[in-house]
């Protein structure tokens, strides 16, 4: 009887070994040596109307032989097309001795006139494939995106890696809007609110900026906000921080103005900030059209002195002055952040989000044709700035008067 | 297993309490929540609500039962209730549902896991690897599995309070707004997919006789069906919260997008394998506890003397249903939204309840001797 329960039980564990061999994955296991790592991908539309991507293709033997010097490029850069992104992918697949692997994609690029024509593609295909990571970034690009590739090496060896990590910074200092696939793909399909993107363009110096913020409505680019009006689109992010600006002297009054000479200023930055969008009935009306509501949006921002050439912040009665200023620049930014999405026809700030979760039934009356008619809602915006910190110097600098001054 | 090997106290009402977790929160987790979302929205946490609700009052029914005859299981007195010709198919009947619940359930994890992490492993492989532990879990007896799930259970429980805490820097409140946007019709109606999931757990009526403190029994009941009704509705909502309504009901699992999010610096990212062992280890769990139930709840009504004879056949029986039924995932899909609960509720809840009627009907009115006239 022991004997039976022995031998029951050696072949119970036999089988459950055999088992667990099912388990190491070897009906779907790809060594790492049979794989290509895509690392960035370019997408547009080539002459004839197929997709044409541009590969940022990881070189393992440089980037990872130790003890070995490194003369290769630790990326290489492949081209391919087809009719569907998938079929494109294929082509290269084709050609390539070991099979592309997105496991590590850290940024994909669009160019400007497929943004224009709708990302639907481009968002399905690389938020369906299971190896992707949600974390991927999504940029638009006015020139073509293997020129945006070529240029990144300036920035770090492995050009998609850097750019992501530079993004990543950006982003937490809210000067980029979010940029990951899934918060975009969120965006495209939520209500009230349409989605925003970031544009990414070459730099003097070999490097890269993101110079503006691109307006989608659905899925498709419909317009750009650059300078004042990105600045002002970047404020509704809500989450804006360590970023500088300075203002005249003669905005703190005219005794500042009087000290200080040009270009002497008062440099500021921002240590923390929100915005906030408010919205309410008028009163008038069913409530089912814009006009029959009032938006108001709302900023605070706290500010740090950083530099003070214009040596007045001793006095209390400077301070309320430069925080109008300060409040008068960041209202501005947001007048023309607002400005550049209506004449766009979009509502990236979320105002048809805002009245959807206060009034959902007045907003299904409103849906269908809020995007060309939102520009009608009466907005009010309302900055609010203060000066929390000036510096570990309780004084400024005091210079002696030169003779005959 | 007949009365003689079955004792009071095989398992203890913390491992009941871990089972009942196990039992409820597979599959509910991994794609009927989506589901849950994609119907009734940010108000998916009422849909668990009024799933709770309905499953609590199936919970008063099956414990009013387990009263009056103690000492037996649920697919055993119906036959008491209703007589052998009546009550013998409504107690095969539970026995076949519990092993039908379990083998959609294992199909659905066989087909997600080939869909997301092994592409070219073909389903059928997973779901007999699967199915193969469950069945040599089972073959060693309920306090085994009972043991094995009170370790996991808080485990597992930490798992997902640790997900959401990781998930919280990317969660905005505001996509939880704004509150009854559909008004309440979409979900109450959602209400009855988790009502449904939940529900599976009338199992505990197979497993009363063998924990013996009947107040126990049902307090641990109330104790895992919680715990499975916590965790699915925080991942629910933090889903939500995350990528709003729209996007966390697009996801085949709200759990996936969740997990692929999670960025601890560069040292903690890309978990879904960890959360791929844990609904492996609910799934594992969960099937063993069905499968036992339909084995011993067979073994009693065809007179098979040991449970375990019928396990290797019941358990083929499982893996083959699911390829069988389900031609694809957006058909084991549409199973879950429109049929199951139908379907599950009627055996759940309808079944239950009539046993429940029969019962009170037959059993007298007046004086002390109402067990013995129809109970053990």
């Amino acid at each position: 009887m022991t004997g039976a329960r022995t031998a029951a039980r050696a072949t119970a564990a036999l089988a459950a070994l055999c088992a667990a061999l099912l388990a190491t994955g070897c009906g779907s296991s790809r060594e790492i040596r049979d794989v290509s790592f895509v690392l960035g991908v370019g997408v547009e539309r080539a002459e004839g109307g197929d997709y044409h991507l541009t590969f940022e293709v990881a070189n393992p033997v440089a980037l990872g032989s130790e003890g070995t010097p490194i003369t290769d490029s630790p990326v290489r850069w492949m081209t391919a097309g087809g009719p569907t992104i998938d079929q494109a992918v294929e082509d290269l697949n084709g050609r390539l001795a070991y099979r592309l692997s997105w496991a590590q994609l850290q940024a994909i690029i669009v160019a400007e006139p497929l943004a224009r024509e709708g990302l639907l593609d481009v968002l399905d295909y690389f938020t369906r494939h299971r190896e992707m990571r949600d974390s991927v970034r999504l940029f638009v690009s006015r020139t073509a995106p293997a020129e945006i590739f070529h240029r990144l090496p300036a920035l770090n060896p492995v050009p998609s890696v850097a750019l992501a990590a530079r993004a990543d910074v950006m982003e937490r200092r809210g000067l980029l809007p979010p940029s990951d696939l899934r918060r975009i793909v969120a965006a495209v399909s939520g209500r009230g609110q349409q989605a925003i993107v970031s544009s990414i363009a070459p730099a003097p110096g070999g490097e890269l900026a993101f110079p503006e913020i691109g307006f989608l409505r659905g899925d498709r680019l419909v317009g750009w906000a650059a300078g004042p009006a990105a600045d002002g689109a970047r404020w509704f992010l809500g989450r804006i921080t360590r970023q500088t600006f300075d203002l005249p002297c003669a905005a703190a009054g005219p005794e500042a103005a009087r000290r200080g000479v040009s270009p002497w200023r008062y440099s500021l930055t921002i240590g923390r900030s929100r915005t906030a969008i408010r919205v309410w009935r008028s009163g008038a009306g069913s409530g089912g059209s814009p006009r029959d509501w009032r938006a108001q949006v709302s900023a605070h921002a706290d500010l740090a002195v950083t530099g003070d050439s214009c040596r007045t912040l001793l006095t209390p009665e400077h301070f309320p002055r430069l925080e109008r200023a300060a409040a008068d620049r960041i209202e501005a930014a947001i007048q023309a952040g607002l400005r550049a999405a209506r004449e766009a026809g979009s509502d990236p700030f979320g105002f048809g989000a805002a009245i959807r979760r206060q009034d959902p039934a007045a907003w299904r009356e409103m849906e269908e044709r809020w995007d060309t008619t939102w520009w009608e809602l009466p907005v009010a915006v309302k900055a609010e700035a203060r000066v929390r910190r000036t510096g570990v110097t309780l004084a400024p600098i005091e210079l002696v008067p030169e003779p005959g001054s | 297993m007949n009365d003689s090997s079955r004792r009071a106290g095989t398992v203890s009402s913390m491992q009941l309490a871990a089972l009942m977790l196990f039992v409820s929160v597979d599959p509910m987790v991994r794609t009927a929540s989506a589901l849950l979302v994609r119907i009734a929205g940010q108000e998916a946490w009422l849909a668990m609500l009024v799933g709770l609700a309905l499953d609590l009052l199936i919970a008063a029914e099956l414990a009013l039962l387990g009263h009056w005859y103690r000492g037996q299981t649920m697919l055993e007195y119906p036959q008491a209730i209703l007589g052998r010709v009546f009550g013998w198919p409504v107690g095969v009947a539970f026995a076949l549902f519990f092993a039908h619940v379990g083998s959609t359930s294992l199909w659905e994890l066989s087909e997600f896991a080939g869909r997301v992490f092994l592409p070219e492993t073909p389903a059928l492989m997973v779901a007999v690897l699967i199915a193969s532990l469950c069945t040599y879990a089972a073959w060693l007896g309920l306090d085994t599995f009972a043991r094995l799930a009170e370790l996991l259970a808080p485990l597992f429980v930490l798992g997902f309070v640790l997900m959401v805490a990781m998930a919280s820097p990317a969660m905005e409140f505001v996509n939880l707004r704004s509150p009854f946007e559909q008004g309440l019709g979409p979900p109450l109606r959602a209400g009855l997919l988790p009502a449904s999931l939940l529900g599976v757990c009338i199992v505990v009526g197979a497993l009363l006789p063998y924990h013996g403190d009947a107040a126990g029994t049902w307090k641990a009941k109330a104790v895992g069906v919680s715990a499975a009704v916590f965790i699915v509705t925080i991942t629910m909502l933090t889903a939500v919260a995350m990528f709003g309504p729209v996007e966390a009901g697009r996801a085949g699992s709200v759990v996936m997008p969740i997990t692929k999010t999670i960025r601890l610096g560069d040292l903690i990212q890309r978990l879904e394998l960890f959360w791929v062992g844990a609904w492996i280890t609910a799934a594992v769990v969960s099937l063993t506890t069905l499968t036992w139930a339909a084995a011993t709840g067979l073994a009693r009504a065809f007179g098979v003397p040991d449970y375990r004879w019928l396990l290797v056949p019941l358990n083929v029986l499982v893996v083959a249903a699911g390829p069988l039924t389900f031609q694809n995932l957006a058909d084991l899909d549409d199973f879950w939204e429109r049929a199951y609960p139908i379907y599950a509720l009627s055996i759940e809840f309808g079944l239950v309840t009539l046993l429940l009627v029969v019962a009170a009907l037959r059993r007298p009115w007046r004086g002390g001797g109402g067990d013995g006239a129809i109970g053990v």
